[in-house]
């Protein structure tokens, strides 16, 4: 009896256990109240770049009484689509969201994202003309703006001094300054410093050739687009994508100078010569332990094109707030707020937009630094492409890639019109 | 006459407390049911209502469109890879999963000293998730990996593990078959240990040698344990998920990817709601026949299930 007596209260206190962990488990961490919460969700979880945001966000809540609450909830961009659809079908989607440049039309197209214009149009103090025309395009449709681009910035080159100085190789810097940064000479000089010290010379961040956009910078130097501008017709088995490929090809398979797929090489930890990647990256350089310094990505036939990669704030449709969604998005992308954004991103607004602003809010770079970048956004500058049904396109793509194109013994002639033959079904559907 | 209903009222005095023991047992059963009404059956039916619709889960709409999602499947260019990886595993890791199984099973019923650690060790991975065993795995099997190092040493240049062909397929049923076989060898070194002395010993004494008192004795002692696992194995090889998403991501292209990764893929990756849930409710069927099937088969193979 005692032990029966014993197995039951063992039994209650765990079920209470259970039930408490459950009921913090199946409710957010939300407190007492009739306010509103908005959710943003952003693939960002750099502390310095969160701080900024809670600190907007706290300013926000202190001036608007209606929204108690602005909670961020970061995670990586390739769970981004994921996350919102699975929101979406739950009826629990975040009120705003990033969103990369690949994804606007898709969204748009389906009626997922909210005008923002009226909104920024009412907003005292906004400056809606301060927002460079060209770098809103791909969100505007006739009137309407559907997201405010919070990072529009190239690829840079990162290149890692010291290792350039221990082979005795003529450096990025070098070759921009004697007119020869071209792909091929990067392709050279990466080849001559992989022998050197037997450590790659190139490896592409972000990329293990599961993201087709990260070579974007060797395939515009060759003038060469995986499809044409109306984004209905494959382009990827041209002559200019067969050469650029062809230089990526050869660093990887022949030279050695590049990983090859699913070998892992950190550049951030100094075991690569150089890499491509985003100004928002330069914070993994703090506390390096070696010398290094950034220069704009090499040119080639088509010239110095410099692919830019572009990222917005958006409310969702499916979201349940929407007016303090759009009020909160025209908070975030004012000027003011614009401002210390850019601090990690480079800003689409006209007054911003320049070395002298980009430097004064960045610990890490300097005005001489940043000039080349601000010059490739204004003038040098090609947004990546779009296509109206972007998650399947580039998975497609990538696929395609990686199956016929990223291996030791591919003949690109024969391959890219396979890959072509994978996307175009796609692309026309 | 007395004596009579003196029975009957035992009678209904046993069948009131059969009712009450049942009433019992199934309240222990209801939160059981109950959960799995709501996760299982309410799912598989909104699942098989989702695979007859078109599912634009970013404008929020759904069309009925019939079939077109089974005929797709037909028409699919990738199930031709897809289909033979996901057979491919089911018939590896049940029958090699099975056999293994019963092998260690057998090598570790011994009365030796010491050999509690070598059956730790065989279930330790059982212990760890999945995605630990895969990701540990990724190390040892990446280019420039340990297991291109220790060939390396030997002279050897390993080849590219993970870009596909059979070799991939065999390093991921190489993988799950680590994975999952210390508990198979649990279940069969428990049923082992249950096997009755004095039929071995009965054996012996007629003249049975070790190979052929195994045969007659021990293995259809063991044949439901031995079904069990074979019958976990087939349900459990036809979801190879983790070691796909983590290793390769089903490639280059489809190579290594799975019906189970296809789902996710089509589901959650492209936004096809309607294609991964015709993909889903293929992969149920599937595993609902062959199961069917296994358990049909289940009397003339195993010990006693005629009787």
């Amino acid at each position: 009896m005692r032990r029966r007596s014993f197995l039951a209260d063992v039994g209650l206190a765990a079920l209470t256990t259970g039930l408490a962990g459950c009921s913090s488990g199946f409710t957010r961490n939300r407190p007492e109240g009739t306010g509103i919460t908005l959710r943003m969700t952003m693939w960002s979880s750099d502390p310095g770049q969160l701080a900024v945001f809670d600190e907007i966000a706290d300013e926000f809540t202190a001036d608007h009484d209606a929204v108690t609450i602005i909670e961020f909830e970061s995670l990586t961009l390739d769970q981004l689509d994921m996350v919102l659809t699975t929101g979406m079908t739950a009826d629990d989607a975040p009120d705003l969201t990033w969103l990369p440049v690949e994804s606007s039309l898709e969204y748009m197209d389906a009626g997922a994202l909210l005008d923002a214009r009226p909104v920024l149009s009412s907003t005292a103090g906004y400056d809606l003309d301060d927002l460079v025309p060209d770098l809103q395009e791909p969100w505007r449709r006739g009137d309407a703006q559907y997201g405010v681009p919070f990072s529009t910035g190239p690829f840079i080159m990162y290149f890692n001094k010291d290792l350039y100085a221990e082979a005795g190789v003529k450096s990025p810097a070098e070759l921009l300054a004697e007119d020869d940064w071209t792909w091929e000479a990067f392709r050279q000089t990466s080849k001559q410093l992989t022998e050197a010290t037997g450590l790659p010379g190139y490896v592409v961040n972000d990329f293990e050739f599961q993201n087709w956009t990260r070579l974007l910078p060797i395939m515009n130097a060759y003038d060469a687009s995986p499809w044409d501008e109306d984004a209905t017709r494959c382009t990827a088995d041209s002559p200019e994508m067969r050469e650029a490929l062809g230089v990526f090809h050869t660093m990887v398979f022949e030279d050695g100078s590049s990983p090859v797929p699913g070998q892992q090489v950190d550049f951030w930890g100094g075991q690569a010569g150089a890499t491509s990647a985003f100004l928002g990256a330069s914070s993994l350089l703090e506390g390096a332990t070696f010398d290094w310094d950034i220069v704009p990505t090499p040119g080639g036939p088509a010239g110095d094109v410099q692919a830019v990669g572009q990222s917005a704030i958006v409310a969702l449709a499916a979201g349940k707030n929407h007016d303090a969604a759009l009020e909160f998005l025209a908070f975030l992308t004012n000027r003011e707020n614009a401002r210390r954004i850019s601090e990690f991103f480079p800003p689409a607004r006209e007054s911003l937009l320049n070395a002298e602003v980009l430097a004064e809010s960045s610990g890490l770079l300097t005005a001489p630094d940043l000039e080349p970048i601000v010059e490739s956004i204004t003038r040098r500058g090609r947004i990546f492409p779009v296509a109206p049904n972007g998650a399947r396109v580039a998975n497609a793509l990538d696929s395609s890639f990686d199956e016929f194109v990223y291996r030791p013994d591919a003949d690109l002639d024969e391959a890219l019109p396979k890959v072509c033959h994978a996307i175009d079904p796609v692309l026309s559907a | 006459m007395t004596a009579s209903t003196g029975a009957s009222s035992v009678r209904g005095r046993a069948s009131g407390r059969e009712k009450g023991r049942n009433l019992f047992g199934y309240t222990l059963l209801a939160p059981q049911m109950i959960g799995f009404t709501a996760v299982g059956v309410v799912a598989i039916v909104w699942v098989i209502w989702l695979s007859v619709h078109d599912v634009n889960v970013l404008a929020g709409t759904q069309e009925f469109i019939g079939l077109e999602n089974y005929s797709r499947i037909l028409t699919d260019p990738s199930m031709i890879t897809v289909l033979p990886n996901t057979f491919f595993f089911v018939c590896v890791l049940s029958i090699a999963g099975t056999i293994i199984a019963l092998l260690l099973a057998l090598l570790l019923d011994q009365a030796l000293r010491g050999i509690n650690i070598f059956r730790s060790i065989i279930f330790i991975p059982a212990l760890v998730t999945m995605v630990a065993w895969a990701l540990v795995w990724s190390f040892i099997v990446q280019p420039d990996g340990l297991l291109d190092a220790l060939l390396g040493a030997v002279g050897i240049d390993g080849p590219p593990w993970l870009r596909g062909g059979w070799l991939t397929l065999v390093v991921f049923a190489l993988i799950q078959l680590t994975k999952n076989v210390g508990i198979n060898v649990m279940i069969l070194l428990g049923a082992l240990q249950a096997v009755p002395h004095e039929l071995v010993e009965a054996g012996r004494i007629d003249g049975a040698g070790p190979p052929r008192i195994l045969r007659s004795v021990v293995i259809p002692q063991i044949s439901p344990a031995i079904l069990m696992v074979f019958m976990l194995t087939v349900v459990g090889s036809f979801k190879v998920f983790e070691v796909v998403m983590l290793l390769t991501e089903g490639g280059p292209g489809v190579q290594s990817s799975v019906l189970a990764f296809e789902v996710y893929k089509q589901g959650f990756l492209l936004n096809d709601i309607g294609y991964a849930s015709a993909l889903a409710v293929l992969l149920f069927v599937l595993i609902l026949l062959l199961t069917a099937a296994i358990w049909q088969a289940r009397k003339r193979v195993v010990f006693h299930e005629n009787d």
